[in-house]
């Protein structure tokens, strides 16, 4: 496994009514929401590394420090780029940035720790 | 529009199996999402100050500081509140703290802005008209 600072990854999201406020609880607002932004973020953080899983290893996010900046309706597209800035052992730390074209429509930080899936999932620490 | 510091909004829901990693594209992870979790968060905070709106207004969640410190299964039940800890302009400020039946799974701050609904999506993109 060779995860290094500066390794980046991309992920876009064609939004789709389903990814909008208005199909997520919050009537009124047919734009890009919030979780939907964080998983097109969280996306981007994954293609950056899980070319270097060792097998069985995953990763999940522990940690969002995120700006939603603008509003995207359905029909738009977000792009969104994450690079790894820090490793802390199994934790790394990413800058994310992502927009439509000229507009920036996301800016902040993510972390994620590299774990064994099923340890991970037996709760074992 | 009157807002209250310390007004408390919660949510509780069961995790279901769309709500999972595996079910948002990270296969294998048969746990509640951190984007699922933030939209908890959301409607928490939501619930906080959506009584304060005046007509044609709402508030969107414009920034999230969240920690996802434990992973809860499928059938687990999280319960999310928001408080609201303070109020500048526009922005509200709110305070997150969230636990399944074992233990504390989310801390952090969530922000809203609010905003007039139709100025809001006047400036929205995308091919579709939103209006």
């Amino acid at each position: 496994m060779t995860i290094k600072v500066g390794l980046n990854g991309t992920y876009q999201l064609d939004v789709e009514t389903r990814h909008t406020g208005e199909a997520n609880g919050f009537p009124g607002l047919p734009v890009l929401s919030n979780p939907w932004l964080t998983l097109a973020c969280e996306m981007a953080c994954h293609d950056a590394i899980h070319r270097e899983f060792e097998p069985g290893m995953v990763s999940v996010g522990s940690h969002l420090d995120l700006f939603h900046l603008a509003p995207l309706a359905a029909g738009g597209t977000l792009t969104v780029k994450a690079t790894v800035v820090e490793i802390d052992r199994r934790r790394l730390r990413f800058s994310v940035t992502g927009g439509d074209g000229d507009r920036e429509v996301v800016r902040g930080t993510h972390d994620r720790f590299l774990v064994d899936l099923a340890r991970f999932l037996s709760g074992a620490p | 529009m009157e807002f209250e510091i310390g007004k408390s909004g919660v949510h509780t829901t069961p995790v279901g199996p769309e709500h999972t990693a595996h079910a948002v594209g990270n296969p294998g992870v048969e746990v509640l999402s951190t984007p699922m979790l933030t939209l908890f968060c959301e409607i928490a905070g939501h619930n906080a100050v959506a009584s304060a709106y005046d007509d044609g207004y709402t508030s969107v969640g414009f920034h999230n500081d969240l920690y996802h410190l434990a992973a809860t299964p499928v059938g687990g039940i999280v319960t999310v509140t928001a408080t609201l800890s303070s109020i500048d302009g526009r922005r509200l400020t709110l305070t997150i703290d969230g636990h399944d039946e074992e233990r504390q799974i989310v801390k952090g701050v969530h922000e809203r802005v609010v905003v007039r609904l139709d100025e809001f999506l006047a400036g929205a993109r995308g091919n579709r008209q939103v209006r």
